[in-house]
């Protein structure tokens, strides 16, 4: 057997008698794998893979009453022909049943389906809305989706993917509702993957993505079955990936990355008020620190005058000038919150946050930095926690320190440029075909409705124009509630 | 494609290595002037005295608690020189930070400096992008800006606050560099300023003593605190003011009403032709803040006589402004301003002549007021029943 | 060929117009009639884009170069295309000057005026590789940033209780001063500096649109244009407003509420940056695009580096100092360039064109097909 390692070679041979021979050199010495014999044949299984009390139980029956078929009641059986799908169907966690003199074998599916139970994804909870999360299982994750939108146009397309691993990987799509050229395109990126391992969703999310060298998520990444569902609702396309709870969402806008489904589920003033609040604080987290560095050290005539004295005051003491400050607070505070990301789950978020502030407590009364810095740095901190998806958030997080260098060196000239040098990428990005910055740029004005405010559902009549132009109305006109009417004729519908 | 994106990031990169940051300014590094006072010397020379803000006596971190420089929160700094800018330049070699003049928000010139004329420093106060045209002006009369600004005035941080905020309670002028050059290039205008004296029988402390009007740039003369009042009221810029007077029903005590409210809309008509006649309409509300009458101001009757009285008392107010005004010949109320605007042709006419004009010009004042408010008595609180006249 | 959509394509067209106010102000000189001058102004920008309109018109689906070739012939219509290109190229470069000097006087005074000039030549550059389409897209973005300044400063202006309509008046009264400002100034720029976009109609999504977006533009920059300068004179008195180098600035220093927002000039920085990268992009754009279109090239990228550093070049050492920068600017420039630019060539050109038979609806063609024609 060559030794290096290559693609492997799926032997579509027809079984015959050197198939358990063939089988035993392809797996090799692996002690899980075991051969067993019967009156009429073997029965070939991995020891892990199997539900071993299910084994029992059909492979005791075989041994006592003969090997036959049709008595084969509670498991599922599927006729293998060739030796590529036997080994798949072993592997696969099926009890093999090799008969002596048959061109068949019989694979018998008892596999194990280990899961985690379900449970609220850690990293999106929310107030109010559906409390369960993906699980690491495919089949149980297709389960939920499948269970939110029973109807057959929801379609499933299973592949794999992933030469060793040959990790399950399915494409949902609403027919009827999908965009066809998404589809397509889908479809395509996915055939030309061609990798050794698929892991987790993030491997087929980097290969598929539009522009691989942005820090913008363009692909959609979620554990909630809701969220999925809901994306399909409007005309998107969802993988489910076995193996991780994460599923992916395409295509995504910049406005979408900033959504969080629990708007959907809280009263709409309170969902338009907390979007604006995650617009103003997410400039906040870009900008602020660079706003601070800038306007100290470059225009201080910005400040009212008190103010500016207070500040001029505070910096009296501290050696560094404000660039190094604020880079040197703000590399600490990212510090502190990757490692309170792996400390204990109770421990960490109190520490992180906390032992900022107090750090930076101590480093002012030393004398080291400057109280109005110490406050930056944790404004902006708390700005950036607001944005609800992580990746997102990372991306401003990170765009923040070259915006800082900038604007220590050039003030708000150099903020300006970095900024315009910001929206032009963004201009220019795109997600599988929409445009990143839809549907304010080009401008869609129905789309808005769902951007800059949240409408309440009985306003929401049309889909998203950049994904669900197969199928815009979502629902008919005069859905506003009303009380009803003195006269009580037939109900209150005010339009 | 790449290829150039990798130009682009390396050109950026560039330009940001090489800027080893040339305009930064450290907050540390500035010194902040709050305040300007600008003098004439014995010999013709000028002399400015500059505030500069004094930090530490602000911070909660510092060592000592504030008190490192004997409580001062500013600095001043004396220099003197031909020009103003060398008068800058000599400052600045006295000051170990940058001076930084965006945030001074006073610039006091001593009565001799106003008087020997402006023009010569305020082409520098505007050049400069430092300078913000929303600082006030004020003319410290009977003394030297420099002594002026050095007075103490413990209630607000800075001494230069303590003008601003004075400044802009509206008895003064309330007169930015922006209003002073506005009405200096306006046709028919002339400017005018506060003018402050200091207080000297107790802690010297700042006074608004009146108004100053500026002829070509010069100051000419000054209005005292009636005449101030009367001036802003035919401007409509009063914002407090008060008179007293005394009503027929009660010819021997006073009844001072205040001044909360000033229209005043100035009318120009065209006699012969070319003979403009000026206006005044002026609408007062006001409301009685002291009676030292026995009569009850709850009767109407008493209003209306309060109503005839306290506008004769403006009227006298507002023809006194306007008599010293003339007899400077300084159009500070931009009377030619409103000839200009409503009939320019005229105007250019006479233009030139208009500060000769001005002194000999008619106006006529028309007052209308209107006692809304008496306070909470009607009444004099210690009069027994019997005393009052109701 | 990339689409621009209409309203971003109308974005771009009225931040364009606007750009060069916001630097150095428009018929200020014209002290309290300066909005007047701005109303006739954009009279006479409608007429002028109803000129290039209709010179577009004439072979729709061309770019400008394309036009002149079908209506004046192949060399001179390539001769006018590179004088334009050149043209183009020259104004990029004024702006570059005008908008690196404002930073300099006011936000960064001992950076040299190379690297802030560098820095916003290297967003035009890296946003012209992006595509017209993405320019465009930013000229969205950009508007609504603009937009919302403009209001706010509207409002704040209102608020500090500075604004004085009496300065307004007399109204008209400054006859000499007007005509001064009209010729040859207010009716070339910057209404004439339309043409350029005549490089750019083809790639209009909706050409049905054009006429709404060109007008439209013209209108609503006019209109906001006379907004614009009556703020300025009511804020600043007449005489000021006219003295000032940089009116919208002195303007914004006199915002201020309740003495806790003060000084907001600085935020000019982002004002500005944003007209005068639109402005130069644009003219950069459109130069690229002519030369391109000149010499047959399939991509106008090719030329875009070479370009680029014609107008830094240029920006750098076209004069030494701001009155020099500014004399030229009122006295050469008008007679030389605009006039003939913006006026003279482009009637005769659409009056040759007309009379060689053009504007017929059927000869439509893209520019594409037009180099593959003419290439065979």
């Amino acid at each position: 057997m060559p030794r290096k390692h290559r693609r492997r070679q799926l032997n579509e041979n027809a079984l015959n008698s050197q198939s358990l021979d063939e089988l035993k050199q392809i797996f090799g010495e692996s002690t899980d794998l075991l051969i067993r014999p019967f009156p009429g044949g073997h029965v070939v299984y991995l020891r892990t893979q199997i539900d071993q009390v299910r084994l029992e139980e059909t492979v005791l029956e075989r041994i006592r009453h003969g090997f036959q078929l049709d008595r084969i009641s509670s498991a599922y059986v599927l006729p293998v022909h060739t030796f590529a799908q036997a080994t798949q169907e072993v592997l696969d966690g099926s009890a093999l049943l090799v008969v002596d003199g048959q061109q068949e074998a019989y694979a018998v599916r008892i596999n194990l389906t280990e899961h985690r139970a379900i449970e609220e994804p850690s990293t999106e909870s929310v107030i109010r809305g559906p409390r369960s999360g993906f699980t690491e299982e495919l089949d149980l994750n297709l389960y939920l989706v499948r269970k939110r939108m029973r109807t057959p146009s929801l379609r499933v397309e299973e592949q794999i993917i992933g030469e060793i691993t040959r990790t399950r990987v399915a494409l949902l799509y609403e027919e009827g509702i999908v965009e066809p050229n998404l589809l397509r395109e889908v479809r395509s990126r996915l055939q030309t993957i061609k990798i050794d391992g698929v892991l987790e969703s993030n491997y087929i999310e980097e290969l598929i993505q539009d522009s691989p060298f942005s820090m913008f998520p363009t692909i959609q990444n979620t554990e909630r079955p809701d969220v999925v569902a809901g994306a399909l609702l409007e005309g998107r396309v969802a993988l489910l990936v076995d193996g991780t709870p994460f599923a992916l969402v395409m295509p995504l806008t910049f406005w979408g990355a900033l959504q969080a489904s629990e708007d959907y589920y809280s009263h709409y003033t309170i969902a338009t008020a907390i979007r604006w609040i995650r617009f103003t604080f997410l400039f906040i987290s870009l900008l602020f620190p660079s706003i601070y560095v800038a306007i100290t050290t470059f225009h201080q005539e910005m400040l009212p005058t008190n103010l500016l004295l207070s500040v001029a005051a505070a910096r009296e003491g501290s050696p560094f000038p404000a660039l190094v400050e604020a880079l040197l607070m703000e590399v600490t505070f990212e510090a502190l919150r990757e490692a309170g990301v792996r400390l204990p789950k109770p421990v960490g978020q109190a520490v992180s946050i906390v032992g900022a502030l107090v750090i930076g407590q101590a480093a002012v009364e030393a004398g080291i930095i400057s109280a109005p810095m110490v406050i930056v740095v944790a404004i902006t901190g708390i700005a950036s926690f607001t944005i609800p998806r992580y990746n997102f958030g990372y991306a401003m997080r990170l765009l923040r320190f070259p915006i800082i260098i900038l604007a220590g060196s050039l003030g708000l000239f150099g903020i300006v440029v970095g900024l315009m040098l910001l929206l032009i990428h963004l201009c220019g990005l795109r997600s599988f075909g929409i445009p990143y910055l839809a549907p304010l740029a080009p401008l869609s004005l129905s789309g808005l409705k769902d951007v800059l405010v949240r409408v309440p559902h009985w306003m929401m009549r049309s889909r998203p124009r950049q994904v669900g132009k197969r199928n815009l109305q979502r629902m008919p006109a005069g859905q506003r509630p009303a009380p009803p009417t003195p006269h009580a004729e037939g109900g209150g519908e005010a339009e | 494609m790449k290829q150039r994106t990798r130009i682009s990031l390396l050109a950026v990169s560039l330009a940001l290595m090489t800027s080893g940051c040339w305009d930064r300014r450290e907050i540390n590094d500035v010194g902040f002037a709050l305040a300007t006072a600008i003098d004439l010397s014995e010999d013709q020379q000028f002399e400015a005295t500059v505030q500069v803000a004094v930090p530490t006596a602000l911070s909660p971190v510092s060592k000592q608690g504030g008190s490192g420089n004997n409580g001062q929160s500013v600095m001043s700094i004396h220099a003197s020189g031909g020009t103003i800018d060398q008068l800058r330049a000599r400052i600045q070699k006295q000051l170990s930070r940058r001076l930084n003049t965006s945030h001074r928000r006073l610039i006091v010139f001593g009565e001799d400096m106003a008087r020997h004329g402006l023009e010569d420093v305020m082409d520098e106060l505007s050049r400069s992008p430092a300078n913000r045209l929303r600082t006030f002006i004020v003319v410290a009369k009977g003394m030297r800006g420099a002594e002026f600004l050095d007075t103490h005035y413990p209630i607000e941080a800075y001494p230069s606050e303590a003008i601003r905020e004075l400044e802009k309670m509206g008895f003064g002028a309330e007169t930015t560099l922006r209003e002073f050059f506005i009405a200096a290039t306006l046709p028919g205008s002339e400017p005018y300023v506060s003018t402050y004296t200091l207080e000297k029988d107790h802690n010297p402390v700042f006074q608004l003593q009146g108004i100053g009007v500026f002829k070509d740039m010069k100051l000419v003369g000054t209005l005292d605190r009636q005449e101030a009042q009367g001036f802003l009221m035919l401007l409509g810029k009063l914002k407090v003011g008060e008179v007293t007077v005394r009503i027929p029903s009660s010819p021997q005590d006073d009844i001072t009403v205040q001044v909360k409210k000033v229209k005043s809309k100035p009318n120009v008509i065209l006699q012969n032709g070319n003979q403009p006649q000026v206006s005044y309409q002026l609408d007062v509300v006001g409301e009685v803040s002291e009676n030292t009458t026995v009569l009850d101001l709850m009767n109407p009757k008493y209003i209306a006589e309060l109503d005839q009285a306290v506008s004769a008392g403006i009227q006298k107010q507002a023809q006194a402004a306007l008599k010293k005004l003339q007899s400077y010949k300084s159009d500070a109320l931009g009377i030619g301003t409103a000839i200009y605007r409503q009939e320019p042709v005229i105007f250019d006419q006479f233009a030139d002549q208009w500060p000769q004009l001005f002194a000999k010009q008619q106006v006529g004042i028309e007052v209308n007021v209107q006692v809304r408010q008496i306070g909470m008595l009607g009444p004099q609180l210690r009069l027994r029943d019997k005393e009052v006249k109701k | 060929m990339e689409k621009i959509g209409s309203f971003q394509f109308a974005s771009l067209m009225v931040l364009f117009q606007i750009g060069s106010y916001v630097i150095f102000g428009f018929a200020s000189s014209a002290k309290q009639d300066a909005w007047l001058v701005a109303l006739v102004s954009t009279g006479s920008g409608l007429v002028l884009a109803l000129l290039y309109t209709k010179l577009y018109r004439l072979h729709p689906g061309l770019d400008m170069v394309g036009v002149f070739r079908r209506s004046v012939g192949a060399l001179l219509g390539n001769a006018l295309g590179l004088c334009y290109v050149g043209a183009f190229v020259y104004v990029s470069g004024r702006v570059l000057r005008d908008f690196g000097t404002l930073i300099n006087t006011f936000a960064l005074p001992t950076t040299p005026l190379v690297v802030i000039m560098l820095l916003l030549l290297v967003v035009s550059f890296v946003g012209l590789q992006a595509g017209g389409e993405v320019i465009s897209r930013f000229a969205l973005f950009a508007w609504f940033v603009f937009g919302l300044f403009v209001v706010a400063q509207s409002l704040l202006l209102l608020g500090s209780d500075v604004l004085d309509f009496r300065f307004l008046l007399p109204v008209g009264h400054e006859r000499q001063e007007i005509l001064k400002s009209l010729v040859p100034l207010g009716i070339t720029v910057p209404f004439g500096e339309n043409i350029a976009f005549l490089m750019m109609y083809h790639q209009l999504q909706d050409q049905r649109d054009l006429n709404a977006v060109v007008f439209g533009s013209v209108g609503f920059a006019g209109l906001l244009l006379t907004w614009l300068n009556v703020l300025g004179v009511t804020t600043l008195g007449p005489t000021l407003y006219a003295r000032t180098v940089y009116p919208l600035l002195t303007t914004l220093q006199q915002v201020t509420i309740s003495d806790l927002v003060e000084n907001l000039d600085v935020l000019v920085v982002l004002y500005i940056g944003i007209a005068a990268f639109i402005k130069i992009t644009v003219f950069l754009y459109a130069a690229s695009l002519g030369t391109a279109s000149v010499f047959r090239l399939h991509d106008y990228r090719v030329v875009l580096i070479p370009l680029t550093v014609l107008v830094l070049m240029l920006a750098t050492y076209m004069s030494q100092s701001v009155s020099e920068h500014v004399f030229i600017g009122l006295q050469w420039v008008p007679w030389v360039l605009w006039v003939p630019l913006f006026i003279l060539i482009p009637s005769l050109v659409y009056i040759v064109g007309r009379l060689r038979g053009g504007g017929r609806p059927d000869a439509e063609e893209t520019q594409a097909t037009t180099t593959e024609r003419e290439r065979a």
